[in-house]
């Protein structure tokens, strides 16, 4: 009787144990970009603490599949998803991640094309707020930011075409920062550069390396030590010859999911480390 | 004269053998030519050594040509069977009448149109198409090929592939409601599954439980479980049904009285068979647990042989081509076959050397999937052009778990429904058999299957050797088919 009594005290103490143990010492000092293998598409992960945040997800299951290799198998959560804009090799692995992730919140660039309505409808179907950000909105979890640099504004009148107003996001995670530039072409970039501070130590290419984007001023702009190109089979010949160029011009390290699988870029001991994660 | 059970038997294999000849294409010439030759080989056996059976076996195959031209019949008044109308740029409308299938970067369903043809639609998962929506699309449709042979069974014509514009009308459509609520509690019990564990593992649970359909299991995953030898355990079969039957039987025998059970539990098991679509794997394990039941019911021994003939003999009946189109249907009544009979003759060759409860247990599982692989091998030749050698291998070390895994898995969607934060917590704890499983899937899975396409001659050839090596064993030792007849 008495022996059965403290053998039930102690699983449960032992599974209590357990519980808190994933509550409290689950990577709560991570801090953490993962730049995903996707194919030809782009998705980003952010880890801040427990708190996961999405940057677009790919063009199909894929997005899923990384994430599941990346976050511990009891975290099914993205607190917060952007969508810097509603195309397909952006936006179309969201129906995938639905099925898969409780999503908190998301954010849209505020353009009504192409996937804008399905995703909308997707997420009110899920229970899902949206809401759409513009330049100067600021999201925020303990000391580190996550700032939009673009789109100007959602008025109407300043609709541009669809690459043109992908959201632009500058990371600072206090011990470094990166900068995700969605889809903007050079037009974009040269306006930015003439706005704010865009200095990162990481650069996620935009456009998956398109000759269009990535001017020599823009790179000297963010002065990057690490360039990464989310690119996959593709018949637009990205990343191009000159872009692989301008990047090399100001001294940056070049990183390509479709050769080195999804990029992991933390700081430790003082340091920016950079893992390859391979399948 | 024979017993009415023999009789019965036999007349329903041979009806089942002349449908399958239709499905094949031979022509009548060659199916006259074939049984006139086993018609003599049998009445020459018979003279010969003055068996009986075998006079009456060899009368009553004349049953094939019933089932021959039962088919041909079946096919001719079906108003299904229209070649499809229009092939090319089209605007389709119709209601969705099967429950969407979504897969890693498509969904795909049936749709019914207003001249009632069945098309065959595949999308990119952007709308949130269920059954009973009317889906309206603007693309190219295209004849059915080699590829989408399984699509014949439900007498489908076309199909239309990413079509250019699309869009749905929801609840519109005449879908049954019990249907479309059965469809739904479906999608929320897999979707809290998936939610419990990482993908392949989430996957898993729900591809045991509810099927490959609901599982959305990643193109990587599938070739894998592929190549381990593995698919088998996401088809829906017997397990499953005894899950089920379990199940219900335990939570409603305090409420219900004894005798009302069985009835219960039957409707149960008939919802659960609807709402995974009915596929021939799962009709046929219900079926059969019906059967099992009913016999158990009413104080009758229950014959295998007689049972699984019958079974197969209604499914046939219903819809003849599931005969030779439902690669479901093929696998699962070989597979039983292999089990039920060729398992044994492996089992007797073993010699005990420990007298341990698991490793007796390991071993019998060994000899099951043997003989399961013995049994369906050419059938994977013949219509994948690979099969798999590890599987034997693999299959050992996961079947094993599947039982519980299954049960944990109803467990936890059951839970989940009612408190997902309790399952969550609880799924921690179970992690670890979910992910072995994924582990030996994908460990395996890195194997390469052996290519190897039979033509229809060999897999006859395989078969009647197989057919012939069986028949002698019992033959020679009748008293250890007791058991099964």
């Amino acid at each position: 009787m008495k022996l059965s009594f403290y053998l039930k005290l102690s699983v449960l103490f032992l599974m209590t144990v357990f519980v808190w143990y994933f509550i409290v010492f689950a990577g709560n000092n991570l801090k953490e970009v993962d730049f995903l293998n996707v194919g030809q598409g782009d998705s980003q992960l952010v880890r801040l603490g427990g708190v996961n945040i999405l940057i677009d997800a790919g063009r199909d299951d894929k997005a899923v599949m990384e994430l599941g290799k990346i976050l511990p198998f009891y975290d099914k959560k993205i607190d917060v998803l952007f969508i810097t804009h509603p195309e397909e090799d952006h936006a179309q692995g969201v129906f995938n991640l639905l099925n898969k992730y409780k999503v908190g919140l998301a954010v849209l660039n505020g353009e009504k094309e192409k996937l804008y309505f399905p995703l909308v409808s997707a997420f009110e179907k899920n229970n899902i707020s949206y809401l759409n950000l513009a330049r100067g909105d600021k999201v925020s979890y303990a000391s580190s930011t996550i700032d939009v640099l673009w789109p100007e504004d959602l008025k109407e009148e300043t609709k541009k075409a669809t690459n043109e107003s992908s959201l632009v996001l500058k990371v600072d995670l206090g011990d470094f920062k990166a900068l995700l530039t969605g889809d903007i072409p050079e037009k974009i970039e040269n306006i930015l550069s003439s706005v704010g501070d865009l200095r990162a130590d990481v650069l996620k290419v935009a456009h998956h390396g398109s000759k269009y984007s990535s001017s020599e001023d823009f790179l000297k702009e963010v002065g990057p030590k690490l360039s990464v190109i989310e690119v996959g089979k593709n018949s637009y010949g990205h990343p191009t010859k000159e872009v692989l160029e301008r990047l090399k011009d100001v001294a940056s390290n070049i990183l390509r999911t479709d050769i080195d699988g999804t990029v992991r870029v933390g700081f430790e001991e003082g340091k920016l480390r950079v893992y390859k994660i391979k399948n | 004269m024979m017993r009415i059970g023999d009789l019965v038997f036999w007349i329903f294999l041979f009806f089942i053998v002349g449908v399958w000849f239709f499905g094949l294409g031979m022509s009548l010439k060659i199916v006259a030519v074939l049984m006139a030759t086993i018609f003599l080989l049998g009445i020459f056996y018979f003279i010969l050594k003055n068996r009986k059976e075998v006079f009456w076996i060899s009368f009553l195959s004349a049953f094939v040509f019933v089932g021959y031209f039962y088919s041909f019949w079946y096919d001719r008044g079906s108003s299904y069977n229209l070649e499809v109308k229009n092939i090319g740029e089209q605007e389709v409308s119709g209601e969705i009448i099967s429950n969407p299938k979504i897969s890693s970067s498509a969904i795909s369903f049936i749709i019914k149109n207003a001249i009632n043809q069945r098309i065959y639609v595949v999308l990119k998962p952007t709308l949130d198409f269920e059954y009973g929506d009317i889906f309206v699309g603007k693309g190219e449709v295209e004849k059915l090929n080699e590829e989408d042979k399984f699509l014949a069974k439900d007498w489908v014509v076309g199909k239309m592939v990413y079509p250019k514009e699309f869009n749905l009308e929801k609840n519109k459509g005449q879908g049954l409601a019990l249907m479309r609520s059965l469809y739904s509690f479906e999608k929320n019990f897999g979707l809290i599954l998936s939610r419990l564990y990482p993908n392949n593992e989430g996957a898993l649970a729900v591809g045991m439980l509810l099927g490959q359909q609901v599982a959305g299991f990643s193109k990587e995953f599938v070739a894998n479980m592929k190549t381990s030898g593995t698919t088998h355990i996401t088809a829906l079969s017997g397990y499953n049904i005894t899950v089920v039957v379990l199940v219900v039987s335990l939570c409603l025998g305090f409420f219900i009285p004894r005798k009302y059970n069985f009835y219960v539990t039957m409707f149960f098991v008939f919802l659960f068979v609807i709402m995974t679509g009915a596929s021939a794997s799962v009709v046929r394990a219900a079926l059969m647990g019906f059967l099992i039941l009913l016999a158990q019911k009413e104080s009758r021994i229950y014959s295998f042989r007689n049972g699984v003939v019958v079974v197969a003999f209604l499914m046939v009946l219903l819809n003849p081509r599931v005969l030779v189109f439902d690669i479901g249907f093929i696998l699962s009544f070989v597979a039983l076959f292999g089990i039920a009979f060729i398992s044994p003759i492996i089992e007797s060759l073993g010699i005990k050397i420990f007298e341990s409860d698991i490793i007796e247990n390991i071993w019998k599982v060994f000899c099951q999937t043997m003989g399961a692989q013995i049994a369906v091998l050419p059938i994977l030749s013949f219509y994948f052009g690979q099969f798999s050698w590890v599987g034997v291998v693999s299959n050992v070390l996961i079947l094993l778990f599947v039982p519980m895994a299954m049960a944990l898995a109803f467990l936890l969607g059951l839970v989940g429904m009612v408190w997902f934060g309790l399952a969550k917590l609880v799924s921690i704890i179970f992690y670890p058999i979910f992910g072995y499983m994924v582990g030996v899937i994908n460990l395996f899975g890195s194997f390469a299957g052996v290519l190897f396409k039979m033509n229809i001659w060999m897999v006859l050839g395989y078969y009647l050797c197989l057919i012939f090596v069986v028949a002698k064993y019992y033959f020679k030792a009748r008293e250890k088919m007791y058991h099964l007849l």
